[in-house]
């Protein structure tokens, strides 16, 4: 299993280094990649993570009302609310990104949102774009 | 003067590109300067004149890859050119016929033949002096340059004016051979800016103003602008049939970011009531050239 999270630097990175520092336990399937804004993850880096594998994607940004960018988050919520209703047209499940906004002294929802949504694709399976191309070799 | 050579193939393609060459009459004028030497579709070739010529200068090809038949004539083609110019928008991209890609190799036998029954099949012609051997039929659609190395793109469906009379000159350098504005500059619905609030088809009312400010979808601002505009200046959206720009991998994810970025409110749920089908409408032209470029399917 492997989940992909891509985190703005202002909220949500510092939410998941804040849940570290409170030793926090969320799923070791997540991978952070943190970004500048959650408005800069294109559709293609998504697009791209799942092409390559990953079992699910999901966008943190920051609270509504308070991207340092002002409307980064808003972007980036709608951007993965059409992608998730474009997936199922490629056989894939539309579960399988999110939007996440937290703010960074947040850190116990970030950790329970980790937590629910690995559970949630672990209960979908592995990405169908890995298990077809795995049981072909 | 020696005659430049010239070869024209069309793989799964509809022939248009090849015709809209016809269309010119700066290409019956200069037709001195050169010679048709291979092109199944208007002159009498068959596949032993192509491996009886030994060079040929600059070869068209139009159409996506779909049958073993197409790829190793384009497999041929490539070895005995020069140049290879990918023409049209299937060659370049994948064009309409690419949108098989969302279904199977079986349920597109299904839907034209019906049942398994009357798929044709090899047969024996002759009492048995003739083998018939059809085509194997891939999996999935291919752009040409997923199969050869090509030298240059010329994208369009078909080609513009513009573009051919750059070729016809047979002195081309750069690699793609594009506008590199977008047809919302050519466009005679001008705005300073788009905002997007409510989602409308492109059947419901219009009142003039951009597309996209009204709610339409329109990919205007991606799509490079060789056609002036010609379906916006007759009142319908543009569908994005030259492509993307030549440094975009996926159209359709540029889309999603696109409408995204110029949105005031949520439309995710209106968009997807409106356009049921927006993956087919996003990426009509571009499928095979996509991140995702097929529905996943098992084996």
């Amino acid at each position: 299993m492997k989940i992909i999270a891509f985190a703005c630097q202002w909220c949500a990175y510092r939410s998941a280094d804040l849940a570290g520092t409170l030793k926090y336990e969320y799923p070791s399937s997540i991978t952070i990649i943190k970004v500048p804004c959650s408005g800069r993850v294109e559709t293609e880096f998504i697009l791209k993570a799942l092409a390559e594998g990953a079992d699910g994607v999901f966008v943190a940004g920051c609270p509504k009302n308070e991207c340092h960018y002002r409307k980064g988050n808003f972007v980036a919520e709608l951007k993965t609310s059409i992608l998730s209703n474009i997936l199922p047209e490629f056989g894939l499940e539309s579960s399988r990104i999110a939007f996440l906004e937290v703010s960074s002294s947040d850190a116990k929802k970030f950790v329970e949102f980790a937590r629910n949504f690995d559970e949630r694709v672990r209960s979908l399976g592995r990405n169908p774009i890995r298990r077809y191309s795995h049981e072909k070799d | 003067m020696k005659k430049i050579k010239l070869a024209f193939y069309s793989a799964s393609g509809c022939s248009g590109c090849m015709l809209s060459f016809f269309d010119l009459e700066e290409f019956f004028i200069s037709s001195e300067r050169f010679s048709i030497v291979w092109a199944p579709m208007f002159t009498n070739s068959k596949l032993e004149d192509l491996e009886k010529i030994d060079k040929i200068d600059v070869t068209f090809i139009e159409g996506s890859i779909r049958l073993s038949e197409h790829e190793e004539i384009v497999k041929i083609l490539r070895e005995k050119s020069e140049k290879v110019v990918a023409l049209g928008t299937c060659a370049v991209f994948g064009g309409v016929p690419g949108l098989s890609n969302f279904y199977s190799t079986e349920e597109i036998l299904s839907e034209v033949f019906g049942s398994d029954k009357e798929v044709p099949k090899p047969r024996l012609l002759l009492d048995g002096k003739y083998e018939l051997t059809l085509p194997e039929f891939r999996d999935e659609m291919r752009r040409v340059e997923e199969v050869i190395d090509v030298d240059h793109f010329v994208p369009g469906c078909p080609p513009s004016e513009d573009q051919l009379l750059k070729i016809i000159d047979f002195n081309f350098e750069e690699k793609w051979i594009v506008e590199k504005s977008s047809v919302c500059n050519v466009c005679p619905r001008k705005v300073e800016e788009i905002k997007v609030s409510s989602v409308k088809r492109a059947f419901e009312r219009d009142d003039g103003r951009c597309f996209l400010i009204q709610g339409i979808l329109c990919f205007g601002p991606l799509t490079p602008g060789n056609c002036e505009a010609t379906c916006v200046k007759v009142n319908v959206p543009c569908r994005g049939c030259y492509g993307a720009f030549p440094n975009v991998r996926d159209f359709g994810a540029k889309v999603v970011d696109l409408l995204s970025s110029i949105a005031e409110k949520n439309i995710a749920e209106e968009l997807s009531r409106k356009y049921p089908n927006l993956a087919r409408v996003i990426y009509a032209y571009t499928l095979p050239s996509a991140i995702i470029n097929k529905r996943v399917r098992k084996r």
